[in-house]
């Protein structure tokens, strides 16, 4: 076991050895790997303050439980009831993903430029998608958290029900779909990198939209066709009405499953080059225009 | 000894004047920063997108369910409506007066300013507001105007001298909470701007705001009569579309007068509470030195 020694004469040289004593230089995809890691670890740690869980877990639920009310005043008495209510568990679950990927990767961008990290990413010799992949990997669990809560509170208070014969398959959808959204979610953040509170206000404004054309709370069929198209344009919409189809017996898709399928993992891929490339193009603007580093704007 | 009696004696109470000049100052200060980061009109776009997503999702609960059963309520979607339309001024009004310390402490860093500025750091809390108050106004106009033209919300019942007396009541009654929740934002992270939304989200549900009380279950009910938003909201609704929806309940049988009384005992109740409270984490947060702190997490 070697042990690390520190050189008076070169203090920069016990940065070159691991703590075992070997490289700690990794190669262009090691380097990736390892900050993707490295951000991860940071976004789970983060989130270990107890009033989180409080304030971001059971209070925005209380919202989802509103909802569900807000069914069983309008359709008091209906057989149609119960269906409802697992509309709105799914959707609800599905709003804690849309929240994380406007406040957690996209506007985290303003966060880190105000607090003056984000000067420090791009001294880093780290690409800034393995910052936010790491971003969008932590997000992903802490979120699933509040998702999964949403979920089990529906069902065994409110009696949402669901087909247990898709499960699989509806997981194999969500899994993609939260791939594609964070996605976008990185293709957002790249605005953050050349504006300020222009881009804050992007995000509130993405926000209540989002829920209304996505249907998060009704089946998006109910939405006029050209509002459906454009909730379209995000993966959680087209996830989301998937996952009904698998899930909740009965129901019709705003498309037939088959190209609900075939479309996500397009998205996916699409919205992943669309963030490399959004985040080149930004990044470079942003160092032309003197903004990365520009605070209190 | 000169030195140590000043030091002990207790800062001198803000004149008048001093008082008046804080509350105009930070109104028109929380305005240019609601309002200064976009053209006018991209601004009043953003203004109105987010009320009408929010009033468009009640809308369409309301059509999926009349579209399932065939039955057509539209004193329920009004119920629903013009709730969901009043209820913007709480989360606004929240979320503004607790998000001005982080903006003010973390963001711009000028928290340390105004608390050595001879004006109440209450006074300013409550002014800075406003302007989301001012904001959410123009939102709500909108909001209503769209239900009158496109809904067709039967408005016959309008009674503006009750709409004022109960919007200053209101404001002034959701300011007391805003001025506590500013109290708690003292001592936390910058993670405290989800604060404002989580408990507007406690009120969304127990206030009466999109379903009659009734719905909740008995033990809830009780907690509902205790939240003032449940007054406010029902003397809104009353100015725009009279004495409807809130059957089987209490409120029913409450004349408007009664409910203004009741409005009022509550507003001195918790304004007593949030100046209590609010000192309580003021002097808490000097002794730890959190005024001027920057959190970076």
């Amino acid at each position: 076991m070697s042990e690390r020694t520190f050189d008076r004469t070169d203090p920069f040289a016990s940065f070159a050895r691991a703590r075992g004593g070997g490289r700690l230089h990794k190669g262009k995809v090691g380097t990736f790997i390892a900050a993707w890691q490295a951000r991860t670890y940071i976004r789970l740690s983060g989130n270990r303050e107890p009033s989180w869980v409080f304030f971001e877990t059971i209070l925005p639920m209380l919202s989802v439980i509103a909802y569900l009310y807000i069914y069983r005043y309008l359709s008091a008495g209906s057989p149609d009831a119960d269906r409802f209510v697992s509309f709105v568990v799914l959707g609800g679950a599905m709003v804690a993903f849309w929240l994380s990927v406007l406040w957690g990767i996209a506007n985290h961008i303003f966060w880190e430029k105000q607090s003056g990290n984000l000067e420090l990413y791009f001294v880093s010799p780290v690409s800034p998608m393995a910052m936010m992949l790491g971003m969008a990997t932590g997000s992903l669990v802490s979120t699933s958290l509040r998702a999964s809560a949403t979920v089990i509170v529906g069902v065994f208070v409110f009696g949402a029900s669901f087909s247990a014969d898709n499960v699989p398959g509806a997981l194999l959808v969500l899994v993609v779909a939260l791939g594609a959204v964070y996605c976008l979610g990185m293709c957002f953040a790249s605005i953050f990198l050349v504006y300020g509170r222009e881009g804050e206000h992007l995000a509130h404004s993405l926000q209540e939209p989002v829920f209304f054309a996505a249907g998060f709370y009704y089946p998006l069929r109910t939405l006029p066709a050209a509002v459906q198209a454009l909730g379209a344009v995000v993966p959680l919409t087209i996830g989301l009405d998937a996952m009904r189809q698998l899930l909740i017996p009965g129901v019709e898709g705003f498309l037939p499953l088959w190209v609900e399928a075939a479309a996500l993992p397009l998205m996916l891929v699409g919205f992943a080059v669309g963030a490399h490339f959004s985040i080149k193009h930004m990044e470079r603007k942003a160092k032309r225009e003197g903004r990365l580093t520009l605070r209190w704007q | 000894m000169a030195v140590a009696s000043a030091a002990a004696r207790p800062p001198a109470a803000p004149s008048k004047a001093s008082t008046l000049q804080t509350f105009k100052g930070a109104a028109w200060l929380g305005w240019q920063i609601e309002s200064n980061w976009a053209e006018p009109w991209v601004f009043a776009i953003y203004s109105v997108i987010r009320p009408l997503a929010g009033v468009g999702i009640v809308t369409f609960m309301y059509l999926a369910v009349a579209g399932a059963t065939g039955t057509y309520a539209p004193d329920r979607l009004a119920f629903v409506y013009v709730g969901t339309a009043f209820f913007m001024f709480v989360g606004q009004e929240l979320y503004g007066i607790s998000q001005a310390v982080l903006d003010d402490r973390e963001h711009y860093r000028t928290l340390k300013y105004v608390y050595i500025a001879p004006g109440s750091i209450y006074v300013y809390l409550f002014a800075r507001g406003l302007a989301k108050v001012a904001e959410t106004a123009i939102s709500c106009v909108v909001t209503l105007s769209v239900g009158a033209f496109v809904l067709h919300i039967d408005y016959s019942a309008f009674d503006p001298l009750l709409l004022v007396v109960a919007l200053v009541l209101g404001v002034l009654g959701i300011a007391t909470f805003g001025i506590m929740l500013a109290g708690i934002t003292l001592l936390t992270a910058r993670h405290g701007f989800q604060m404002g939304e989580s408990v507007a989200a406690v009120f969304f549900l127990l206030g009466g705001v999109v379903f009659p009380i009734y719905i909740l279950p008995g033990w809830v009910q009780n907690i509902s009569y205790a939240v003032p938003v449940t007054y406010w909201i029902e003397a809104m609704r009353r100015s725009v579309i009279g004495d409807a929806g809130q059957a089987n309940s209490l409120l029913a049988s409450m004349p408007t007068w009664q409910l203004l009384v009741t409005m009022v005992t509550l507003t001195v109740l918790f304004f007593g509470l949030s100046v209590l409270i609010f000192r309580q984490f003021d002097r808490s947060a000097r002794r730890k030195g959190r005024i001027d702190i920057t959190t970076n997490f």
